[in-house]
């Protein structure tokens, strides 16, 4: 447990806005007196994070996520608490520390708009110190991986949205990074391309054992990448742990999805559980957990059933309950 | 398409502002149609200039002839077109934009960014402005400008205006750390450098005293120094007070950028 | 009229928007004032210097103060309607936001025009007014509402081919890439106009057409003031051909669109 690459304690970030209000007058009255409010987007969390593990963080919008990634990079100065990453505070913004890690925001992004990605790549080999041996072997690799290697001589306002965010992986990762943080790395992606960067991420994580912290609101992000989650609501961590327990540790509902031999009434099916769905000859239910059984039971010995199973709620439901739950 | 990919290195150097430079410049001609945009924008004001002039019906003013006058303002506006700094824009856009950030977690100091973009941007300039200056003093043939006496001189005070104009703009971009919106100081900047460095009307046509108080000023020193003959009569004070200022704008723009950033990063990053 | 009334609503909550905007900006707001009226100075200024003893060609200095104040509604017109829509339309297309415009059930030129700002422009293009009449005053004519009227709506006219002058320039960014110095050019050619239209007229030919046609903005409209026979002639071919430009220019701007929207 000794061998830490990110360490957190009592993290707490705590921004001041000032309130406007509407219209003219309000803009008046703002020349002379702002009224300011705290708001505390990250609230006294604490978490280590092992060499080469793949984590997500996640949470609704406005939960801290991206807060506290860039406290983990520097980016943010700490309200308070301690931070450390590789040994380093990583708010000092050291050289050192800095060639060591990668952060890849979707908004914001750091090729040349109107130059080749080769020239954004020629760029940070100058600023990372790659030599030109690391460098064959990285552009090679990484391309290959990514399956751009034809369009790096191509200036980046003509690639696609999909190439462009293959081609910022690429120049951001040249310089061998231990840790990369991925903020919402799967956003605005088509169902393939998010299915190609979750395996590269994944690639990525077993092939250079770098560790990997992503935040996203896509739970199927998290469900194919991460073993770990972290879950964060209003600053707070919620829950910190393995992500198949979560559905033993939250789940409130499991779900029984039947078909019928006989037509059903609604009433009578109401016995057994809450109806999500109902047709003439299948249902879906909610029963309480810890009576699963019983009501499957009771389910089997009440109708003409020609088929039924019983689920775990998935975990998007289980998480937004969760967020329901804490309102 | 074929070729490995190393063969593409069309590189010298290894130092990352270098290379920032040489970027810079390929960003800048990277749209031909751009340059030419660039190019007509240059000859634009001191052609302007130049037809107002030459039609003024009447010998001297102010004790310089036409031809001085017409000279000093052909002179003035090449000088004003590369020694002008454009990079407040591009400060207070990086800070707004949030594109700071990606340079804030590399290693790689945004100031120094700053500088070279500049740098690369007035260096072209001068490139593409030479011809046109060439090309206007054949159109209205007169004399080459000369400037200093000493040519020596005058090539020794353009890289001392480079950087002072820089530190000017810089920190007049800095500005958008503390402040949401900065164009009201980014005109009056400019409207500043304008009137009280000689780009509109020289010297010569200041009251005396203004004249005094201005060399113990920078602006004298930003655009069209290199011209002046001496206008204190003294080029070791000149030196001395441009140098002078040169350091503690660099200064100035350095605690700005510093100050700033940690500003930056204590609100949002 | 539904169609004009629902156009004046949306232009009536953009201004406002915009001016909610640039007051929240506090002391960038009074640094802007300050610096609005710095430039309005300095414009004085020069022409005031350069024709108190002699007069530019052939224009004294009283008949100069008429033009420059046509040349201060012009500018300021321009500043405070449509500059800031220009900046945020070579910005959008650069980076893809202008789709955004082209997505709303308003026409994309009103939209990017009606975006303007500055409380500063808006008092210097009072003061532009004031200025005229002051030069009118000055040499002393007496002008009749027929004068008025025709130089108010050439003026309006004046603005609106302005406007569609540098709207041109920017349809180069549909085709050839970002280039905001189109910009940079625009207000230079814009800043010719502050020098009457006879500066120009001896320029080779290729010259011309960055000059003349702006000089001519602030020229005409001023000759309806200051001279003694109505120019019918000079103001016919002006509006006339203004408007015939304009027309064109909104012609190109639908073609770059249609092709502008075909190949994104």
């Amino acid at each position: 447990m000794n061998n830490l690459a990110i360490k957190v304690s009592e993290l707490s970030k705590t921004f001041q806005i000032y309130k406007k209000e509407p219209g003219i007058t309000g803009s008046l009255k703002s020349i002379f007196n702002r009224k300011y409010v705290d708001i505390k987007a990250v609230n006294n969390i604490s978490f280590g994070i092992e060499e080469s593990e793949l984590i997500g963080f996640i949470g609704p919008n406005g939960a801290g996520k991206t807060t506290t990634l860039k406290m983990l990079s520097g980016l943010l100065y700490p309200t308070s608490g301690t931070v450390e990453v590789l040994g380093f505070k990583p708010y000092e913004r050291k050289a050192k520390f800095q060639k060591q890690f990668s952060l890849i925001m979707g908004q914001k992004n750091q090729l040349w708009w109107d130059l080749s990605v080769w020239e954004s790549l020629m760029l940070n080999k100058a600023i990372y110190e790659v030599n030109d041996v690391d460098f064959k072997k990285r552009v090679g690799e990484l391309s290959e991986m990514l399956e751009i290697s034809d369009i790096l001589h191509i200036q980046t306002r003509k690639l696609s949205l999909g190439q462009r965010m293959k081609a910022e992986l690429l120049v951001s990762l040249l310089h061998s990074p231990k840790i990369l943080f991925l903020d919402e790395p799967t956003i605005g992606l088509d169902v393939v391309a998010q299915k190609r960067m979750r395996e590269f991420i994944e690639n990525y994580n077993s092939n250079y054992g770098a560790t990997i912290i992503l935040t996203s609101h896509y739970m199927e992000d998290v469900k194919q990448l991460c073993k770990r989650v972290i879950i964060i609501d209003k600053g707070i961590v919620i829950y910190d742990g393995l992500l198949e327990r979560i559905v033993d540790k939250f789940a409130s509902h499991k779900i029984i999805k039947v078909d019928f031999d006989e037509t059903i009434s609604r009433n009578d099916l109401q016995r057994i559980g809450e109806i999500k769905e109902l047709s003439d000859i299948a249902a879906t239910l909610y029963v309480p957990r810890d009576e699963a059984v019983k009501r499957a039971g009771q389910l089997l010995s009440s109708f003409n059933i020609r088929d039924f199973v019983v689920e775990e709620m998935p975990i998007e439901e289980i998480i937004s309950q969760i967020f329901e739950v804490k309102k | 398409m074929g070729m490995p990919i190393w063969m593409y290195n069309e590189y010298v150097f290894e130092n990352k502002y270098l290379v920032l430079f040489q970027q810079n410049s390929h960003d800048f001609l990277a749209y031909r149609v751009r340059l030419v945009v660039n190019i007509i924008n240059q000859f634009m004001a001191p052609l302007v200039i130049m037809l107002v002039l030459t039609n003024l019906i009447g010998n001297s003013i102010n004790g310089m002839t036409k031809s001085q006058i017409v000279n000093y303002y052909l002179s003035t506006s090449i000088l004003y077109l590369f020694l002008n700094s454009k990079i407040d824009s591009y400060i207070k856009e990086a800070i707004q934009q949030g594109e700071i950030s990606t340079y804030l977690i590399r290693p790689i100091n945004f100031w120094l960014v700053a500088l070279v973009k500049d740098i690369s941007a007035r260096v072209i300039k001068l490139m593409l402005g030479l011809p046109i200056l060439v090309l206007l003093i054949l159109i209205f043939s007169m004399s080459f400008p000369t400037l200093s006496p000493d040519m020596l001189v005058s090539l020794l005070m353009i890289p001392i205006a480079l950087l002072l104009a820089f530190s000017i703009s810089f920190c007049v971009g800095a500005l958008a750390f503390w402040f949401e919106e900065v164009w009201g100081f980014q005109n009056l900047k400019e409207v500043a450098i304008l009137l009280l460095s000689g780009v509109v009307l020289p010297y010569t046509f200041f009251p005396k005293i203004l004249q005094r108080i201005l060399t113990f000023t920078p602006f004298p020193y930003l655009i069209n120094w290199p011209l002046h003959k001496g206008f204190s009569g003294n080029i070791a004070f000149e030196f001395s007070m441009a140098i002078l200022w040169l350091v503690l704008l660099l200064g100035i723009s350095a605690f700005m950028w510093k100050a700033g950033t940690k500003r930056y990063c204590a609100a949002g990053g | 009229m539904n169609k004009f009334k629902r156009y004046l609503s949306i232009f009536y909550i953009l201004s406002r928007n915009s001016l909610s905007r640039d007051i929240s900006f506090r002391f960038s707001f009074f640094m802007s004032i300050f610096g609005g009226f710095c430039y309005v100075a300095l414009n004085f200024f020069i022409i005031f210097f350069l024709t108190q003893r002699v007069s530019l060609f052939g224009w004294t200095q009283k008949e100069m103060f008429v033009l420059l104040g046509s040349f201060y509604i012009l500018t300021y017109a321009m500043f405070l309607f449509f500059w800031r829509g220009f900046i945020n339309l070579i910005r959008g297309i650069r980076d893809g936001t202008f789709d955004y415009y082209l997505t709303r059930p308003v026409d994309s030129q009103f939209l990017i025009s009606a975006v303007g700002g500055g409380i500063h422009n808006l008092l210097a293009l009072i003061f532009g007014i004031f200025v005229v009449f002051y030069g009118v005053n000055l040499l002393q004519i007496n002008l009749s509402l027929f004068q008025i009227i025709a130089w108010a709506f050439a003026i309006i006219v004046s603005v609106v081919a302005c406007y569609s002058y540098v709207l041109l320039l920017i349809t180069l960014n549909f085709k050839y890439g970002y280039i905001e110095e189109v910009l940079d050019l625009g207000f230079s050619f814009q800043n010719a106009s502050k020098y009457p239209l006879d500066a120009f007229t001896k320029l080779p030919i290729y010259l011309l057409l960055f000059t003349l046609p702006f000089s001519a903005l602030t020229t005409i409209p001023t000759h309806i003031l200051i001279d003694t026979i109505f120019p019918t002639q000079m103001f016919v071919l002006f509006i006339g051909g203004s408007i015939l430009f304009i027309i064109l220019v909104r012609l190109i701007w639908l073609r770059s669109l249609k092709s502008y929207t075909s190949s994104s």
